[in-house]
């Protein structure tokens, strides 16, 4: 049974593979591309959407853009990650606005305990929200 | 009053029982004391009146009669001579005589102020006692009265030291029987008393073991038996206490768990265990998500996912936090460490009010499993490799095999023969470079690492002045180096094996041009013994037909949502060349057949009682007899269907083809099944399973090549 369903954006082909894999193996269900244009078409059922902001041709937030307004009808709307080792623009990633940002730390596998997190984190906040709108949760 | 309250009264300050005791007797001594003293001295002063009562009523009765006849007859002069007979007694301080009419005949000393008396009688005052008298004759007849007036100064002052005695007699009495009494109360009473207090107070500071001496048979003798019984019972109970927290932390600390008590603000209130201690340290009193994720900033998504998790976890019932519990971080590397965790609710009236959590260390387990998938991965990389390989260039690969291990035959042959001149290293040398080049080619880089060791070496002796010598050290390198390249080869001809379609075969094999085989046959003649050696020639191993079978099965499975493990039993037998060069296209018919039809898919085998991978066994026996035999569903595609094309399984032409394409190469097929436990297809030869070579084409004889 799969975790989640992950999208992942990223112009570089070996980053793809690598993190297909790294979440493959963690039991994640990964749709990876290296298309911006058009990734949207892939956002339907997916929990996470990782982005790399450096792309040519396009950035980050751009992209996010894009995609965002794709989703806005949609009803569970996915959670969109920063995937960068510049710590600089992840501090930054509420501006740019992404949900969080998850650190590029050049091992593929310490991926998988952050989009663990994330996923929890996602859960949580739909709990949360709940909770406050008096529709679920006790105590 | 409500317990809080009393609860909060302020403890009156300490007065000793032994202050209250001498108090309360010195009180009710001075009391009966002044009673006994006022006692006694009135009894003094009543005794002293009386006495002196009687004594004025005799001096009034003798007066009294001296005082008849004088008055009877009127005699004043008499009447005054028996009043200065008074006069001689020092205690009459006044006295007067009075007529039948009450009028004064005669006084004496200071008597004006005294007064005829009625009656008889004698009033007292405090410093002297009046007595009056009537003066009759003895027949009655009223001749006058009398009055006396005595001093009481003697009386007075015989009773002031009397008095004084009987107070000082009481004040010591009084002073004896307190002392006495405090004595006595101390000695029984408040001393066994202070012993018990002290005895409680030591026993109170955790003091064990103590007992009190009070041997009376008595309230206190009772109460000092009772202190030491709770005493003896305080001691077994610490003892059990101490067992149990003694039982409790050994248990704790022999659990591999790592426990830790967390509060709901997050904070680690306790580090329960030996491994907690050695897995985190001392972390009492930090964030637990420091310790679980140190180094990481607050904005990390590990970090904010625990810390939303925790704030939503604390307080909650506990059928909450169990939805919630899916939530919480089940893995973290603290360190080098790999740590499950589970978080535990500790609950107070239902509400989580702290949080327990278990941290197992799974670092070794990782390790060896990382180390396990590395070598399997390079296993299989190094299968594939072998396979690629062995598909390209198998008889030169098994050259190689065998060169090379004689190759480093001779490079340990020569470096022990007798003393090491720079010609020979430079031909051990070069050995060793062939070996190691050959085996770079055919992608055996452990062979070739180890052969670079030995090239270190031979580098390091070649810089040495002539004759060379070698250390220790240098040949100790040079031999283990030789070892393990010869070890490498010696698995990397295992691994040949492996990946060989035909097993060990693959060693006894040679390339012969199919050309000059088909002109040899040509020669032969049907039946002679030529002939059936030139039939064992043209055989092919049957693993060379079925051996790509393996891995293409399982992507034809996964093509059509199935799982399958395909085997080849029977690899080195050998077939006749007509069979073998069709038997890959039967094979994979009846294969793909088996995963399209008789495999079923892995919910269905799940559901059969069955594992979710399927087997096929393709093999060969000594008879000849091909098989490929299914543990699926027993059920067969045996002719045509109106089932729409399907590339795997093809178009339906199913086991007909199959049964055709076996006879044209004097084959039968024959079909068994049994459903739900598999199928089986054999191709039995309906003659010698190594059938005489036919004519080959063109030349009329021998199998299409």
């Amino acid at each position: 049974m799969s975790k989640g369903r992950v999208l992942y954006i990223d112009d570089s082909e070996v980053f793809l593979e690598r993190v297909r894999t790294a979440l493959g193996d963690a039991g994640y269900e990964v749709v990876a591309t290296t298309q911006t244009v058009g990734a949207a078409r892939h956002l339907a059922g997916c929990d996470l959407v990782l982005v790399d902001y450096h792309m040519p041709g396009f950035d980050g937030a751009s992209v996010l853009a894009s995609l965002r307004a794709a989703v806005e009808k949609s009803e569970q709307k996915p959670s969109f990650y920063l995937y960068t080792s510049n710590k600089a623009i992840a501090s930054d990633y509420s501006i740019l606005g992404f949900d969080g940002a998850l650190q590029h730390k050049g091992d593929d596998r310490a991926l998988v305990p952050q989009v663990d997190a994330a996923m929890r984190m996602r859960k949580l906040r739909a709990l949360s929200a709940a909770r406050s709108a008096g529709t679920g949760g006790r105590g | 009053m409500p317990a809080s309250d009393a609860g909060q009264r302020e403890t009156p300050a300490f007065l000793s029982l032994g202050v209250k005791l001498a108090v309360g007797v010195a009180a009710v001594v001075s009391l009966v004391s002044v009673l006994a003293f006022v006692e006694l001295t009135s009894r003094e002063r009543q005794r002293s009146l009386a006495q002196k009562s009687v004594a004025a009523r005799m001096v009034s009765d003798l007066l009294a009669a001296s005082l008849v006849a004088p008055l009877d007859f009127g005699d004043e002069e008499a009447i005054e001579k028996e009043l200065l007979h008074l006069a001689s007694n020092r205690d009459v301080v006044g006295a007067r005589v009075f007529g039948p009419t009450g009028q004064p005949l005669a006084s004496l000393q200071k008597a004006e102020s005294l007064t005829a008396p009625t009656a008889a009688g004698i009033v007292t005052y405090d410093d002297r006692l009046e007595v009056g008298q009537l003066v009759r004759t003895p027949t009655g007849k009223h001749l006058g009265a009398l009055s006396i007036v005595l001093s009481l100064g003697p009386e007075n002052a015989a009773f002031a030291a009397t008095r004084q005695r009987i107070a000082w007699l009481t004040l010591l009495v009084a002073a004896a029987t307190s002392t006495l009494l405090l004595l006595v109360t101390r000695r029984l009473l408040l001393r066994p008393l202070s012993r018990m207090a002290r005895a409680a107070a030591r026993i109170g500071q955790g003091e064990r073991g103590v007992t009190v001496s009070q041997p009376t048979a008595d309230e206190l003798g009772v109460l000092a038996q009772a202190m030491n019984a709770m005493s003896a019972s305080i001691v077994t109970r610490e003892e059990e206490l101490a067992r149990t927290t003694r039982s409790r932390q050994e248990l704790l600390d022999h659990m591999r768990q790592a426990i830790v008590v967390v509060d709901t603000e997050g904070r680690v209130e306790e580090v329960s265990s030996a491994a907690a201690r050695a897995i985190f340290g001392d972390v009492t009193g930090q964030r637990l998500v420091d310790v679980l994720y140190p180094g990481l900033p607050a904005d990390a998504v590990e970090v904010a996912a625990f810390e939303e998790w925790r704030r939503l976890a604390g307080n909650v019932d506990l059928e909450a936090f169990e939805e919630l519990r899916t939530l919480a971080p089940s893995r973290v590397a603290v360190g080098d460490r790999h740590l499950a965790l589970e978080f535990r609710p500790l609950d107070r009236d239902g509400l989580v009010h702290k949080m327990m959590l278990l941290a197992i260390d799974e670092t070794d387990r990782r390790r060896l499993e990382d180390d396990l998938r590395k070598k399997e991965e390079a296993h299989v990389r190094q299968l594939r490799a072998m396979r690629r390989l062995l598909a390209g260039s198998a008889a030169a690969f098994v050259r190689f095999v065998e060169t090379a291990g004689g190759r480093l035959e001779e490079c340990r042959q020569a470096f022990a023969e007798g003393p090491l001149t720079a010609a020979r290293v430079d031909e051990i040398y070069r050995i060793a470079h062939t070996v190691k080049g050959e085996a770079m080619a055919f992608e055996l880089e452990g062979v070739a690492a180890e052969v670079h060791a030995i090239e270190d070496v031979l580098e390091q002796v070649r810089v040495a002045p002539s004759p060379l010598e070698l250390t220790a050290a240098q040949a100790a390198a040079f031999a283990g180096a030789l070892e393990r390249a010869e070890n490498a080869l010696r698995d990397a001809r295992e691994l040949m094996i492996t990946a060989s379609p035909i097993g060990a075969a693959i060693l006894d094999q040679v390339t012969v041009r199919r050309s000059e085989l088909d002109a040899l046959v040509a020669l032969t003649t049907d039946g002679s013994a030529i002939a059936s050696v030139v039939r064992r020639l043209t055989a092919r191993p049957f693993g060379e037909s079925a051996g790509l079978l393996a891995e293409r099965a399982e992507g034809w499975a996964a093509s059509v949502g199935k799982q399958v493990r395909l085997t080849i039993e029977g690899g080195e037998r050998p077939i006749a060349g007509d069979l073998a060069a069709r038997l890959p296209g039967l094979l994979a018919q009846l294969v793909r057949n088996a995963i399209v039809h008789g495999i079923e898919a892995p919910d269905a085998r799940r559901a059969a009682g069955k594992a979710p991978e399927g087997t096929i066994v393709v093999s060969c026996d000594e008879a000849g007899v091909v098989e490929v035999a299914d543990d699926g569903a027993g059920v067969l595609d045996a002719e045509p269907s109106a089932r729409p094309a399907d590339l795997l399984a093809g178009r339906g032409i199913g086991l007909r083809a199959v049964r055709s394409m076996a006879m044209e190469v004097g084959r039968s097929l024959e079909v068994h099944a049994e459903p739900t436990r598999g199928s089986r297809f054999r191709l039995v030869p309906v003659s010698p399973s190594i059938a005489p070579p036919r004519p080959a084409r063109g030349s009329g004889r021998g199998a299409p090549s």
